[in-house]
């Protein structure tokens, strides 16, 4: 099997100006992504997803671990090497207007990429916004507005375009649709749904909204403090939640049906600060079923039943089998960064 | 006996040397006790309609253009200022989306819990105002008051700044709450936190609620009757039980239909074409939903639907409503 993303060990710490603290935002997580898979990564603030998408295209760059892409190894690729790898992993960001140069218009920001990475002749090029903006939903007459005639939907789908301009394979997107409004937001989800069928595109979601990340993606990745908590098949991790962590977030949806009005189970106080995170299991000062060693000892992944392929990190489960289970990632053969 | 009452609010901003109307004809009400949800997209004029009841329009590009709110009697929109902030903080509490807007940094905790007491002589003595602080605090679940009424709000978390408003919001025990957005910076598990405390703290002080929200689930959750604002005007009024179960406005029907549930099948979405038109976009003529609506007959171009019953505390403003 060919996987499109290989993850392992990933680690990222920020320093922190003037203090001699550290974040410690990404904390050893691997995964491994197959082409036209899409990987829903949720968690509230501060748990680290944002950061990791950065990392998967280098954007910022890693402490330690490897990420290799497309069958190579891009975890020390210098500078000009990764920006051509760029072409094939591309990034959708929250907000469309601060994506969007206001001097330039609709056409303009979708033949950038295609500039920069020197592609086509001007006509092949404009013949090329021309068909992303069809692709997009947009219509190619749209090419001579600036982003502030659009709406922010339409803006939204202009940062689409010139994401998919350059024929990527990876499109990560950070809360995309977090900022439409519902009906819009419905929109987007159908575009991004049909560009993934139509392109063959393998997606990363990152969004804080469960029924969106649920809707759109294959496996969810449940982040915690930099940590991964839980990890599995979406439907595994939906109707059947391990993590105590992961059924208090689900548990927290506002459901739209006031027949099922309902008392949830809340989890107790606040995310702690990720600079001075707890000992043992980040989440135990706020679960109602943290015993001992979870104020102890940090808490692997690993299967939480007979599907392999879903997993999760905490003391709750399968102590005793841990032995005869190996982790369910290989762990890459570790090389100190300098 | 309404507590609140709104009758054909209107307001219109200054654009360009011109009024660009953004509320037109709002008329609801509520009693004590209830929890109103306003709902609609950005740009619909929920936050405009809050700010006009609350006076708080930006002075010079904003008026007032029609109507009354009546509140406790008086009508608010004719109060002068120092009328209007007797009221704020004492009869109204307020709560924003985001705390930093609301709270002064330059100011400790304890110092703006109790200020609104300090003005308004609430509480005798200085140790008595900080006593019905420190219990205020306890009350919307601050762990270690003491403590935090001597810090800063840029030393809180975003959830105990949120905590600091509602207890600010309701530490005069106010007969109305206006809350616009009060949880959607948070995240799921602090929301879930705070409109649980907001119940609780509701059921002692029986304040009626005006929440103004884009998410359904919030409304479905909380709110008894619900208000569905498009582009300045209120299109449906009804319970959230009806609603949910018969939305009869076209517009109501596809903002339900196109919010994603934990159980959606996941099949393409129904959507509502196009966005919600700006102010100086609407057209004069008819409604103003008219160009997204799948609905539409030749006389939603020409006139503007008036509110007609459809049930018991069902109203719809629609030529061609849901059957």
């Amino acid at each position: 099997m060919n996987y499109l993303v290989e993850v392992s060990e990933l680690e990222k710490r920020f320093a922190l100006r003037g203090r001699r603290t550290e974040i410690h935002a990404v904390r050893g997580i691997s995964f491994r992504l197959r082409p036209g898979e899409t990987l829903g990564i949720v968690g509230e603030s501060g748990c680290g997803k944002s950061t990791l998408a950065r990392l998967l295209l280098r954007l910022v760059e890693p402490s330690g671990g490897d990420i290799w892409f497309d069958g190579e190894d891009i975890t020390r690729l210098p500078r000009q090497q990764m920006r051509r790898r760029r072409r094939r992993m591309q990034m959708v960001f929250q907000d469309p207007f601060a994506s969007l140069d206001p001097r330039m218009t609709a056409g303009q920001l979708i033949e950038e990429p295609l500039i920069i990475h020197r592609i086509g002749r001007r006509t092949e090029r404009r013949q090329r916004v021309a068909e992303l903006l069809e692709q997009v939903g947009l219509g190619a007459d749209v090419a001579e507005l600036y982003p502030h005639e659009f709406s922010g939907g339409q803006r939204q789908r202009i940062c689409i375009a010139r994401a998919v301009a350059l024929n990527p394979k990876l499109l990560v997107c950070d809360e995309a649709v977090s900022a439409l409004d519902v009906s819009v937001q419905s929109q987007i989800l159908n575009l991004l749904v049909g560009l993934r069928r139509g392109l063959g595109l393998t997606y990363v979601f990152i969004s804080h909204d469960l029924a969106v990340v649920r809707y759109i993606s294959d496996t969810i990745m449940v982040m915690y403090l930099g940590q991964v908590m839980e990890y599995g098949p979406v439907d595994a991790v939906f109707s059947a939640p391990r993590h105590p962590y992961t059924r208090v977030l689900i548990d927290a949806v506002p459901v739209p049906d006031p027949t099922r009005r309902r008392h949830r189970t809340l989890p107790i106080g606040d995310p702690p600060s990720p600079e001075t995170p707890p000992a043992g299991c980040p989440f135990h000062p706020r679960c109602g079923e943290a015993s001992d060693v979870c104020r102890t000892t940090v808490p692997v992944l690993r299967p939480a039943g007979a599907d392999l392929t879903h997993t999760v990190a905490c003391h709750l489960y399968g102590a005793s089998c841990a032995a005869d289970l190996s982790p369910i990632l290989p762990v890459a053969e570790r090389v100190p960064v300098t | 006996m309404r507590l609140l009452d709104v009758r054909g609010l209107s307001v219109a901003f200054r654009s360009a040397g011109r009024d660009l109307s953004v509320i037109e004809d709002v008329s609801f009400s509520i009693s004590r006790g209830e929890v109103v949800g306003l709902v609609g997209e950005s740009g619909c004029g929920k936050s405009v309609t809050a700010m006009s009841i609350l006076g708080l329009l930006p002075a010079g590009l904003a008026r007032v253009t029609g109507g009354e709110a009546r509140f406790e009697g008086a009508d608010m929109l004719t109060l002068s200022a120092r009328e209007l902030r007797a009221l704020r903080g004492l009869r109204i509490g307020t709560i924003f989306q985001e705390p930093m807007t609301s709270l002064n940094p330059t100011y400790t905790v304890g110092y703006q819990l109790t200020e609104v007491l300090k003005i308004h002589r609430l509480a005798g003595s200085r140790r008595a105002r900080a006593a019905a602080a420190m219990d205020m605090l306890q009350q919307v679940g601050v762990t270690a008051p003491e403590r935090r009424m001597g810090q800063y709000p840029h030393e809180l978390s975003g959830g105990i700044r949120q905590r600091v408003m509602i207890a600010m919001a309701l530490i005069a025990q106010p007969s109305l709450v206006v809350a616009d957005e009060p949880t959607t910076a948070l995240d799921a598990t602090i929301q879930a936190q705070i409109l649980d405390l907001l119940r609780n703290l509701n059921d002692r002080i029986d304040a009626g609620i005006l929440l103004i929200t884009h998410d359904l689930g919030v409304v479905a959750e909380f709110c008894q009757r619900v208000l569905v604002m498009y582009a300045g005007r209120v299109v449906e009024e009804t319970t959230v039980e009806a609603l949910f179960a018969r939305p009869r406005h076209p517009y109501s029907r596809g903002l339900l239909d196109s919010t994603l549930r934990l159980d959606s099948p996941r099949s393409p979405l129904p959507t509502i074409a196009g966005s919600v038109p700006s102010p100086g976009r609407r057209g004069a003529a008819g409604c103003h939903f008219c160009g997204r609506c799948a609905r539409a007959v030749a006389r939603c171009r020409v006139d503007v639907p008036p509110f007609s019953d459809v049930g018991p505390l069902h109203r719809v403003a629609c030529w061609n409503p849901v059957p």
